[in-house]
């Protein structure tokens, strides 16, 4: 397993995780989430590169929670082969979803760091920002990628 | 231009499964057979209602899936070098690859290009070896024994349809196309003098308009030459003529399963199940429960590995993952045989 670390990536293998966001680990979600550019206090998620070597290229993409619990389904990804539902790294409300990628699932695959699916107005975001599934921190980010990246080379 | 015989069109499960393309199978699946097509820039000849290939088919060349799926072009140097590769590791991540399906298309070069894959995969591989034939492109039975010593041992043939009037209705003079249920006979009865009983088989859609009784027909007719019959389920290939018609009800599949099944390994015989004058099976008259929590009636049928079980198991060609499964890839559980105890006797 190859590791590498530079300011603003880890790579593990042939998977880049980006440092300037966080990353929510429950059920092996596979899911980043960072503050969006404006000051409007909305949190963007999407699909790390993890989910995507696991399910292969994206076919389709469906979110169907408006109002979100953290940990609870918030929506299912499908790819030729595989398919799994995805769970909702924070509460709060769906304010925006990116339809360009729910009807392209494919650019998760070739932009998985561009290609955020929902932008989402937390409700409680101080608390939950300390779960244990939640990971801000990089070293422990790269923990738990490398754990990951150790499933991935078993199950293959 | 990328073409056989140097390149192939190879399965997304394939290209997943020897690591051209990334992805796992849902449940855990496990492909045990390498299915190929042979890959031309002028396209197959045929213009079969139903199918991705068809040349009469309107869709974009980036949209163009068969079997449900993308197949993407490989070279077939690539292929063997990383079947090869794979193999030799000390944990075999592919031990479960135990067959290579090679497969014609209806195109004037098809029978030489897929005998020259074959006789490689044969050369340099240590798998067994399918010829999926396209009947229309064989003209003598002499063509089929350069099957047999290009290296094949199991030859297919794609008869899909039940009945002659449906097979010329989807395939021949309905669509414009080329092919004939008389042909495709009669090259099933070369190819049994080459290679005999129970090395060829026959491939079968459900779910083009034929009744239960029409299909199992159909099943045993070939089981008495020789040819145990392969289970598809008809899919809307987008852009196909039939794209906008449905799936065949999983009660009408399960049943076609289970007397196949009963017909190709128990000795059983047509005129053994009832039949209601809508030409629905309605009775196997027999005990089917244990059949049932057997579930090998229900895995995905198809070509053999060296161990005897079936090696082209097709892990979800055809439905999309999480929707109730057709053919089962693997060994069924409780919930799978359950589900089967109540769709069984569905009748619309």
């Amino acid at each position: 397993m190859n590791v590498g670390e530079s300011m603003n990536m880890i790579k593990i293998g042939d998977i880049e995780l980006l440092l300037d966001r966080y990353y929510f680990t429950q059920e092996r979600s596979h899911i980043w989430l960072m503050k969006g550019e404006n000051q409007d206090g909305l949190f963007k998620m999407g699909f790390s590169p993890f989910l995507t070597r696991i399910a292969g290229f994206l076919s389709y993409i469906t979110i169907d929670a408006g109002t979100l619990t953290q940990g609870a389904g918030m929506g299912q990804y499908e790819s030729a082969k595989f398919v799994n539902r995805f769970f909702a790294p924070i509460s709060g409300r769906v304010i925006q979803t990116n339809n360009v990628v729910l009807e392209d699932p494919r650019l998760v695959n070739t932009d998985p760091y561009g290609a955020w699916l929902v932008a989402i107005e937390p409700s409680n975001l101080q608390q939950e920002i300390e779960s244990e599934f939640i990971l801000t921190d990089a070293a422990d980010i790269e923990a738990w990628a490398q754990g990951e990246m150790k499933l991935l080379e078993e199950q293959d | 231009m990328k073409q056989s015989p140097e390149y192939v069109q190879t399965s997304t499960a394939a290209a997943m499964t020897l690591g051209f393309l990334p992805g796992q199978f849902f449940r855990g699946a496990k492909l045990g057979c390498i299915n190929l097509l042979v890959t031309y820039s002028d396209g197959c000849r045929a213009r079969c209602s139903y199918c991705g290939l068809s040349s009469s088919r309107n869709v974009a060349d980036d949209d163009r899936t068969f079997i449900r799926v993308d197949w993407p072009v490989l070279k077939v140097n690539d292929i063997i070098t990383q079947y090869n590769e794979l193999g030799q590791r000390e944990k075999n991540p592919i031990a479960h690859v135990q067959r290579v399906c090679v497969s014609m298309i209806t195109h004037p070069n098809a029978l030489d290009d897929m005998n020259t894959i074959i006789s490689r995969f044969a050369s340099q591989t240590d798998l067994l070896i399918s010829a999926l034939i396209g009947p229309t492109m064989i003209r003598s039975e002499q063509a089929m024994a350069t099957i047999k010593e290009a290296g094949a041992d199991t030859i297919g043939i794609a008869i899909d349809c039940a009945t002659p009037k449906i097979f010329d209705k989807h395939r021949g003079r309905g669509v414009k196309g080329p092919h004939t249920w008389e042909h495709y006979w009669r090259v099933l009865e070369w190819s049994l003098a080459v290679f005999g009983s129970d090395n060829v088989t026959i491939h079968m859609v459900v779910g083009l308009g034929e009744t239960e009784q029409q299909f199992l027909t159909t099943v045993q007719k070939a089981h008495d030459l020789g040819a145990p019959s392969h289970l598809f389920s008809f899919y809307p290939e987008c852009g196909s003529s039939l794209a906008g018609l449905k799936q065949p009800e999983y009660g009408t599949y399960r049943r076609l399963q289970l007397g196949t099944w009963l017909i190709n390994y128990k000795e059983k015989r047509i005129d053994s199940f009832t039949f209601n004058d809508q030409g629905q099976l309605i009775d196997f008259n027999m005990d089917i429960k244990p059949l049932i929590a057997d579930g090998r009636p229900f895995m995905t049928s198809g070509c053999p590995g060296r161990d005897g079980g079936v090696a082209c198991n097709r892990p979800f060609g055809n439905e999309r993952p999480g929707r109730p499964l057709r053919n089962y890839p693997f060994t069924l559980d409780e919930g799978d045989k359950a589900d089967i105890g109540e769709q069984i006797w569905e009748h619309n």
